[in-house]
């Protein structure tokens, strides 16, 4: 197939294809790649975003809460029923986050996740116990308000909130006001403990992912540039050796051309290659020694007429009266006409 | 190729080569063939090996003087 330019361009063609193919190819990899980079970090960013959303609700919580000990102990029973009842729409946000985090947290983000849930659980069936307990020792009767149906219920919301019954459901007011001076003991904190573990996890996945985001554009830029500059330089390259093996013969095809319309039909051509070019020059070849030997029957011809002419001539001068010379110029002229005759009869 | 065309080939490459001027070169060509008594230059590589047609190229060559 090489050896015919056209079996040349169509392999080149086919080449320069498959080298621009195979770079298209592998740059939709990498954009691929930088896609599922910048889609994991965009779950990422939302996700913290998350994680940073309870702390907010805790709070109102927490001052739903306060507000209901501090009514309870100023004597505003219903004020302080209020306010108890106020605490449900933040508990309510508090486990639609972390409903959320638990089910779009990846594997190492899942389990702290989980964990702080159950803390924060904790933490809240804390305030409730604490406020129920001010509440009892007042004498007065605190109901506690309904979470459903919007409350997300889970393993760990009941886990939780069974950690804290047990471990706190027997203590006193003065003795749950107490834990709450030291941050080793203080729900809250304890709390808080891991929610801040938890958003430092995710800001460590998070530049885990930008650094491999990074990573991926500068490789997918590097791709670009020396993918690029690699199929250019091939197609140079290609171009220049299809370029060459074309003009080479040509050249030879023009030098011989040149020679043969100077004179020299005995030129013959070197390497003559076997693609399209080669079959002009052999035509060209078989041209130059058909002309060769038309001019050699011409000059045959010529010479012939010459001989014949100056025989004729030199008879006609010894012209004898008994005509002797006459039966000369005939024999010369018949032999002539002969000669001749073969040139026209293609003999 | 048969005899008859490699020694006209030859006998008219002989004459090209002795002679330099043309007008001589067409005056041997023509005596070679006068002599000969056929277009020499018209012997084709299919042609058959006529013996007499041989021994006339012959005899004019090595009368004209030309070296085969």
């Amino acid at each position: 197939m090489l050896r015919s330019i056209r079996g040349r361009l169509i392999v080149a063609v086919v080449v320069m294809a498959v080298l621009l193919g195979a770079l298209i190819y592998f740059q939709s990899m990498r954009l691929s790649q930088l896609d599922e980079t910048l889609t994991d970090l965009g779950e990422l960013q939302q996700f913290k975003s998350h994680v940073l959303i309870p702390q907010k609700d805790m709070n109102q919580f927490i001052a739903a809460m306060d507000n209901t000990v501090l009514l309870l102990e100023l004597g505003e029973v219903e004020r302080a029923q209020e306010s108890y009842d106020e605490s449900v729409d933040a508990e309510q946000d508090i486990s639609a986050e972390f409903a959320f985090l638990e089910e779009n947290g990846s594997d190492e983000l899942l389990a702290l996740a989980e964990q702080t849930h159950q803390k924060w659980e904790a933490a809240t069936e804390y305030m409730k116990i604490r406020a129920e307990t001010v509440a009892a020792e007042l004498g007065i009767t605190l109901v506690r308000p309904p979470t459903e149906p919007l409350k997300v219920e889970d393993e760990h919301t009941a886990a939780g909130a069974e950690n804290a019954r047990s471990q706190y459901g027997q203590m006193g007011a003065a003795e749950l006001e107490a834990l709450m001076e030291d941050d080793a003991t203080n729900p809250l904190e304890i709390a808080d403990v891991d929610v801040d573990a938890l958003e430092e996890a995710t800001d460590e996945v998070l530049a885990q992912e930008e650094a491999a985001g990074d990573s991926t554009l500068t490789a997918a830029s590097r791709t670009v540039i020396f993918g690029s500059a690699g199929v250019l330089v091939a197609i140079l390259v290609i171009g220049a050796l299809v370029t060459t093996s074309v003009s080479r013969p040509l050249g030879q095809l023009k030098k011989g051309a040149e020679e043969i319309a100077e004179g020299n039909l005995d030129y013959r051509f070197d390497d003559v290659p076997a693609d399209e070019v080669g079959v002009v020059i052999q035509t060209v070849e078989t041209m130059s020694t058909s002309l060769k030997a038309r001019i050699r029957t011409l000059e045959e011809v010529a010479g012939l007429v010459v001989i014949t002419s100056e025989d004729i001539r030199t008879a006609a001068e010894t012209l004898q009266p008994d005509g002797t010379a006459v039966d000369t110029i005939v024999k010369k002229s018949n032999e002539l006409k002969g000669l001749v005759g073969q040139v026209l009869k293609g003999d | 190729m048969g005899a008859l065309y490699d020694l006209s080939q030859r006998a008219m490459k002989a004459i090209e080569t002795r002679h330099t001027d043309p007008i001589e070169q067409i005056r041997a060509k023509g005596e070679l063939a006068v002599s000969a008594g056929f277009m020499v230059s018209l012997v084709s590589p299919g042609d058959q090996d006529d013996p007499d047609k041989l021994a006339s190229l012959r005899a004019a060559a090595e009368a004209l003087g030309i070296q085969l």
